[in-house]
């Protein structure tokens, strides 16, 4: 059929600019499947902030996964979310929902609502990962779940770098979630296996892949996340391996571990994401973080 | 089943609801705040409720229910217009 492999019209196009971003926190989680329940009757508890004792209790894995390494971020850069309030949220879960929906498939013919939590609209939808850490930090930002599906890494840091060119937020929150592998449910929806959920949080801020180091506040520069798009010749981008979420975990410990630390991988439109992060004590400090909206001609972008 | 009688039955489907019991379900509680029970919270419970005492709630019974006490009025409106038409 005609056009199938035409090129579309995305943003960024392959003959747009890098886009960069600093990398001023990052950490990542994982819990098996069973361990994750434990998790339900321990919702995060922030400043400023008062949720309910059930708060988890019919969120996603992924949701849990992804609460928790915001958590070990703001707890580790001591970061108070009181002051990132206007930051926006980027999630990019891969197949959430799964054994809830599998559950309810199995409960709702024979039971019809009565049988069936009405949570799964709100808990296991592309937005829920985002939107529930919009509430467990108290964020008042823009917040959207992306991807779902296959490439969901891709997407979520595509979708987190072009957000500072549309809306004008200081930072945005990173999360990138998925099982491995994926958790198979049987008739019912109960798991027969006990995959590891994975969870990533990046904290981003604006910034250059082509700046000085001095150009950056302080050595944050050497911790960024930059998009090439169209980095990569048409003939070579069949069967590039999908990234992972654990890569991503292994980078980050890594610079935990006070190494320099690289990630990067190719997307399947020609692409490429590379991160790199240097020490973990040298990221950007709470105190150097923007309390207001940043002016838009104070993005920078790579030449 | 008499308003106390339905307090308590309430009292069971949000403790299974949120893994608490009230301390406080008196009819000047505030659903959301005093319960911490967001809408879906509510539509669940509302859910088992119907389930359990054999009543049917529509979207505009939930705009009118902000605290406990209108919780159980309308609940018992609903069950008394049953009787009043398997009466009939």
């Amino acid at each position: 059929m005609d056009g199938i492999d035409k090129d579309v019209a995305v943003f960024p196009t392959e003959s747009s600019p890098d886009l960069t971003a600093i990398v001023v926190a990052a950490a990542s989680a994982a819990y098996r499947l069973r361990e994750i329940a434990p998790l339900r009757k321990l919702p995060p508890a922030y400043p400023g902030v008062e949720l309910s004792g059930h708060f988890l209790k019919h969120a996603d894995e992924q949701t849990i996964v992804a609460l928790a390494a915001i958590q070990r971020a703001t707890q580790r850069y001591n970061i108070d979310p009181r002051n990132l309030a206007g930051w926006g949220i980027i999630a990019a879960p891969r197949y959430i929902g799964r054994l809830t929906g599998a559950n309810v498939l199995y409960k709702f013919p024979r039971g019809g609502t009565s049988a069936v939590a009405p949570h799964i609209v709100a808990q296991c939808s592309l937005h829920s990962v985002s939107g529930a850490a919009s509430i467990a930090l108290g964020m008042q930002g823009p917040n959207v779940g992306v991807g779902g599906g296959e490439w969901a890494i891709g997407d979520g840091v595509m979708a987190a770098l072009t957000l500072f060119e549309i809306v004008r937020v200081p930072g945005v929150w990173l999360l990138l979630t998925e099982f491995d592998c994926e958790p198979v449910p049987d008739e019912e929806g109960r798991p027969q296996n006990d995959p590891t959920c994975h969870a990533v949080a990046l904290a981003l801020m604006p910034g250059s892949a082509g700046a000085s180091p001095s150009q950056m506040p302080g050595e944050a520069a050497n911790s960024q996340l930059t998009l090439r798009p169209g980095s990569h010749s048409k003939s070579l981008r069949a069967n590039y391996p999908e990234p992972t979420v654990a890569e991503i975990a292994g980078c980050i410990d890594a610079a935990e571990r006070g190494l320099p630390a690289r990630w990067a991988c190719w997307l399947p439109w020609g692409g490429r994401i590379e991160m790199r992060l240097a020490a973990a004590e040298l990221l950007l400090p709470q105190e150097a973080l923007p309390q207001d909206v940043l002016p838009q001609d104070a993005l920078t972008r790579a030449a | 089943m008499d308003r106390e009688q339905l307090r308590h039955s309430l009292a069971d489907l949000i403790e299974q609801e949120t893994w608490e019991r009230p301390d406080d379900f008196g009819d000047g509680v505030k659903i959301r705040e005093g319960l911490k029970l967001d809408s879906v919270d509510l539509l669940s419970v509302m859910l088992k409720a119907e389930s359990r005492l054999g009543v049917s709630l529509d979207s505009r019974d939930f705009d009118k229910i902000t605290t406990v006490g209108d919780l159980l009025t309308t609940i018992q409106r609903k069950m008394a217009a049953r009787a009043t038409g398997k009466a009939a």
